[in-house]
């Protein structure tokens, strides 16, 4: 079995958010409500520094696929909603999930309310137990009277698929979400499980993203470790995450 | 698709008993300990452990003590519409009801197993049915299901401690033939189409109740309230004023919470049967509670972490049945 893992380049990430698209046009992810993010990839800007000595670095996030999971450890139900697979991917189970939030608790790298706790971003994210799960996409009320209104109207008259709407099957989770569960990144394993790499590692232009076994001394990402010193988020919270970071953007500053 | 059902639907004759995983308490909660099947199982066929709820088809004697015992409905009986036993009997004078192990028992209308019978069965057996009724339990003592007689004995006292009704003019159970008073239903022409109808209705219920949902995979999110709590909120209103209170007091709950909450939800989610619920988060004014959606099982006050959450049986000067500030 694999065990995936994923190197991210900051010499090599533009910061041009093409993976938080192309995470949410894959993975159906809703807009930002109530202080969750639902960005399963998303990125952030660090400034560290002062003029003219100014780091700036956008760093991409997404979940750490930790080899230590908090959130696993904390999910109360059997069998775990949230749960390591063989092939090292923390996956999530919809249909078990009861939505207490005790992952997105446990959790170094998320935020019960990305507004209140003031963070900058939120691996695990929470639906709502009352609201739609894609009220963006299934409003259907008119903005040009008597013309079309919604995505889900625009594409419905074009015979196109909804915005919301990129199907893919999976025994554990669904491509919509529904009401009450959290959500997070599985590293696109309907994608992984056909031999493809998750949808942001193909659709970064800059190649910043790397996706591979790490147990296989022959991969890419096992070679970029090897010649690069890797880091990870919030090493003290002793997660052992599985995304590395390696380089930075300004060359004098690489170490 | 249609075909296919019905097809299924008898040439493969399941076990009569139905598992919902997602409502077992333990399922739910890795730390609550509740013990209600695995103690109550004569025979030892549940198994609960990480890979889910089992029950060994092999060793099981259909007993359905599991169904009555399970606080939050994890059990339930397959192919069986209790609503349409109710019915039947109330068109009888003298209705006699029975199981269906025995084929040559006299009863009215036969249902699987008779443990199945809680408090509950016999609050609404008494109220909903105009005519006394007669459980016939005269062929149990030879059936290996025997012991359940004593299981039905010591629930109808105990409901008769806590409900003023006088249950054993409403419900006998019988175990002597010659106490028994069954005359069979003599049936006309009409009758006999009728009786065609309904058990053609009843068979036909039963095929496609939950056509659609297989063993073990309702999702754990949704909420569902056990189907005793159903039927005493349904018969709740044909009572009277004292039943109420009296059923108020031991067949509910009610819930308070203290005022260090910290608002974070984990007992909505947590809460089996849909009892909680939040305000939403601009007002950030706590929970909802309704008692008639509680089956007391405490797992939100199990699951709190700060330990706020304080449930107690019996409800007065509230209205059951909508949600309250608490």
């Amino acid at each position: 079995m694999p065990k995936y893992g994923m190197v991210i380049d900051l010499q090599k990430c533009v910061g041009c958010g093409a993976c938080g698209i192309a995470c949410k046009t894959e993975n159906n992810t809703r807009n930002r409500a109530d202080g969750q993010t639902f960005n399963w990839a998303d990125y952030i800007l660090e400034t560290e520094g002062r003029f003219p000595d100014v780091k700036y670095t956008v760093r991409p996030v997404l979940c750490n696929h930790c080899s230590n999971p908090a959130c696993v450890t904390a999910c109360p139900v059997t069998p775990k909603a949230i749960f390591k697979n063989e092939n090292g991917i923390t996956m999530h189970n919809n249909e078990r999930c009861i939505g207490c939030r005790q992952c997105q608790e446990a959790c170094p790298y998320s935020a019960w309310d990305v507004e209140d706790e003031k963070a900058d971003y939120s691996v695990i994210s929470f639906n709502d137990f009352e609201k739609e799960t894609q009220e963006f996409y299934t409003d259907t009320t008119e903005i040009i009277k008597g013309g079309t209104a919604s995505g889900i109207e625009i594409s419905r008259k074009a015979g196109a698929l909804p915005p919301h709407r990129t199907k893919y099957h999976h025994p554990g989770y669904k491509d919509v979400r529904q009401k009450g569960i959290v959500e997070k990144c599985i590293f696109c394993e309907h994608r992984v499980e056909n031999f493809e790499v998750p949808y942001c590692v193909d659709a970064c232009p800059s190649g910043a993203r790397t996706f591979g076994d790490l147990d296989d001394a022959g991969s890419e990402v096992s070679r970029l470790l090897r010649k690069y010193r890797a880091r990870v988020l919030k090493p003290e919270a002793g997660t052992r995450p599985n995304v590395y970071y390696i380089r930075n953007f300004k060359p004098a500053l690489t170490a | 698709m249609l075909n296919d059902i019905i097809i299924n639907r008898l040439v493969y004759t399941s076990h009569l008993i139905g598992i919902n995983q997602s409502r077992c308490l333990r399922m739910r909660l890795n730390i609550n300990t509740c013990n209600g099947c695995l103690d109550q199982c004569p025979a030892g066929a549940i198994r609960i452990d990480e890979r889910g709820v089992n029950i060994n088809r092999g060793t099981c004697s259909e007993c359905m003590l599991c169904v009555s015992v399970c606080p939050s409905g994890s059990f339930e009986i397959n192919k069986f519409d209790f609503y349409s036993v109710i019915t039947r009997l109330n068109d009888i004078d003298s209705p006699v009801m029975g199981c269906n192990l025995n084929p040559y028992l006299n009863a009215h209308v036969k249902t699987p197993c008779l443990g199945f019978l809680s408090e509950e069965h016999f609050i609404v057996l008494s109220t909903a049915i105009e005519n006394p009724l007669q459980i016939n339990l005269t062929e149990c003592s030879n059936c290996r299901n025997g012991f359940i007689v004593s299981f039905l004995k010591k629930r109808l006292e105990d409901v008769e401690k806590k409900i003023p009704v006088k249950f054993h003019e409403k419900i006998r159970l019988v175990e002597e033939k010659e106490c028994l008073d069954y005359h069979d239903i003599s049936l006309g022409r009409r009758d006999l189409f009728k009786m065609i109808k309904n058990l053609t209705l009843q068979g036909t219920t039963g095929l496609f109740q939950n056509a659609d949902a297989g063993e073990n995979l309702q999702p754990y999110s949704d909420k569902a309230l056990p189907f005793k709590k159903e039927l005493l909120n349904k018969t709740f209103d044909l009572l009277n004023e004292e039943t109420k209170e009296a059923i108020l007091v031991n067949y509910y709950y009610d819930l308070s919470v203290d005022k260090d909450c910290n608002h974070c939800f984990a007992c909505v989610g947590m809460c089996p049967t849909g009892a909680l619920k939040t305000r939403g988060k601009e007002s950030r004014q706590g929970l909802l509670f309704n008692s008639s959606l509680c089956n007391g099982c405490g797992l939100c006050a199990n699951f709190c972490k700060i330990n706020v959450i304080r449930i107690k049986q019996g409800l007065t000067g509230k209205n059951p049945f909508v949600f309250n500030h608490i």
